[in-house]
């Protein structure tokens, strides 16, 4: 099964791009992250194919990127400025309502990054505690309190804005 | 009112939706890959070599380029030979061989190959210990620095210091060869001859080796020192093609018993100046005379430590750096054959 460099793009980079900006709140950035993310694998692609899930494999290179990228400074300012931008309006009608909607989306800007992917990886992907805890890195337990930690955080913030 | 969960579910929705399409993406990527392939086929160079005989052979060739901050200085086989301190019992003597790729196109130098000659007091071989070039380093900034780029950004002087700072032991001397310079040597002395375990697959316009016993030539250098890709263990199958290039090479030089000043010459010419030693050159020069035609030991990791190649040495260092220090390495390889190759 294994495919190669070019298929794993044509069908998984759609994929990708979402996760990716599910994790950065931002389709430049996420862009950015998903192309450095596959020059990685275009380097390392043969211990992609060899791994058990070239799809999880990748997405965990992508996760462990956006996590330790807190080093760089755009990044910082991109994501951790204090107040969140509203968001760019998703496609829909009620501009207000939407923007309220929205707030919850602008937090999740507020939360360390691997609180925030774990949430992604839940609530977005709908990943099992196991799956999570294998891209994560760490112990199941840890996914379980990184999700709970992130969402008492959101609602702690929700409360005071409402 | 809904909960957290549920809102954060809806606006993950939204926003899928709002997600461009990646196609635009996809050609940003194979761009950025053209050039990434461009850049790492100019930084390739190893060097992992020559080192203990071009240590003490080499010495004359350029001292001192960083070493006394000013022009490099030629001197002569004979103003260092004489020994004082020749009749002292000899110590153990750790020469630091950095492999560099003088990035003559980029301006910044970088090393590829890093390894740790050990000669013990017995004199009985030659250590070579590999330090993967992709391992961390702390260095006099605020972060840990990956080996291969403290040379760019504080010289020969600075890796020595980080090695030291790593495994605990203080270079006497430091040489820094490039690729030049060794395929000058190995056309000099004729090529040598060597076995590779895996084949080097053709890549960025160097031809491909055969695996197995083969004759190298000059020509053939550069395919041999910097091949990295393809083969399993990667920057850990070059840093031992480096140690096989460097043992072989010894082999060559010392087959025909003593090396001659008139021999040491030439090589040291046909280096070209693609040598620099920073350190004791006497010292360097009576080891070499010491040695004779010494059998030399290679210490590498033998796998990739996938989830973390920024370790050097992870399982084995706590043994293997006071065994370094300690000059007792017999004992350590025989107690750690996986890391050993002879």
């Amino acid at each position: 099964m294994p495919v190669t460099y070019e298929e794993f793009a044509d069908s998984r980079l759609n994929a990708l791009l979402r996760y990716a900006v599910m994790l950065t709140g931002d389709s430049d950035t996420a862009q950015d992250l998903v192309q450095e993310t596959m020059l990685r694998v275009q380097l390392h692609w043969r211990r992609v194919t060899h791994s058990d899930s070239p799809d999880s494999y990748v997405r965990k290179i992508l996760t462990n990127q956006f996590i330790e990228s807190r080093r760089t400074s755009w990044w910082r300012r991109v994501l951790l400025r204090p107040d969140p931008d509203p968001v760019v309006a998703a496609p829909a009608d009620h501009a207000a309502e939407s923007a309220e909607r929205d707030r919850v989306w602008s937090l999740l800007a507020i939360l360390p990054r691997r609180q925030r992917a774990a949430l992604v990886l839940r609530f977005y992907e709908d990943l099992p505690d196991q799956e999570i805890a294998d891209i994560l890195g760490c112990a199941v337990g840890t996914v379980r309190s990184s999700i709970s930690r992130g969402l008492d955080a959101l609602r702690a913030e929700l409360a005071e804005v409402r | 009112m809904s909960t957290v969960e549920e809102e954060l579910r809806a606006a993950f929705q939204r926003h899928e939706e709002t997600t461009p399409d990646a196609g635009p993406l996809r050609h940003r990527i194979d761009a950025g890959w053209v050039r990434v392939k461009r850049r790492r086929a100019r930084r390739r160079v190893i060097g992992a070599a020559a080192a203990v005989l071009l240590a003490g052979l080499a010495v004359q060739v350029v001292s001192s380029t960083w070493g006394h901050g000013g022009q490099p200085e030629a001197v002569t086989l004979d103003a260092v030979v004489p020994g004082d301190g020749a009749n002292l019992p000899a110590e153990p003597v750790d020469v630091l061989l950095i492999g560099a790729d003088p990035g003559a196109d980029t301006g910044t130098p970088r090393a590829d190959t890093v390894m740790l000659l050990h000669v013990p007091a017995d004199r009985g071989a030659v250590w070579m210990v590999s330090l993967p070039r992709d391992g961390l380093v702390s260095t006099s900034g605020a972060r840990p620095e990956k080996l291969s780029w403290v040379l760019s950004t504080g010289g020969p002087r600075r890796v020595a210091k980080a090695v030291t700072t790593l495994t605990g032991v203080t270079p006497d001397a430091t040489v820094v060869v490039d690729l030049a310079g060794l395929r000058g040597v190995t056309d000099a002395v004729g090529g040598v001859r060597m076995c590779l375990d895996e084949p080097v697959t053709a890549q960025f316009g160097r031809k491909g080796l055969a695996k197995g016993c083969q004759q190298i030539d000059g020509a053939e250098v550069e395919s041999l020192l910097r091949a990295r890709l393809g083969m399993a263990a990667g920057s850990l199958e070059r840093d031992r093609n480096g140690q096989r290039f460097l043992r072989a090479l010894t082999a060559k030089v010392t087959a025909g018993g003593v090396v001659d000043l008139p021999a040491a010459q030439r090589l040291l010419t046909a280096a070209a100046g693609g040598i620099t030693v920073d350190g004791d050159l006497a010292r360097l020069v009576r080891v070499v005379g010491d040695l004779g035609s010494p059998q030399l030991i290679g210490i590498s990791e033998p796998v990739l430590n996938t989830p973390h190649p920024e370790k050097i040495y992870p399982t084995v260092g706590e043994s293997l750096f006071p065994a370094i220090r300690d000059d007792g390495l017999t004992a350590w390889a025989a107690a750690n054959p996986g890391y050993v190759t002879r």
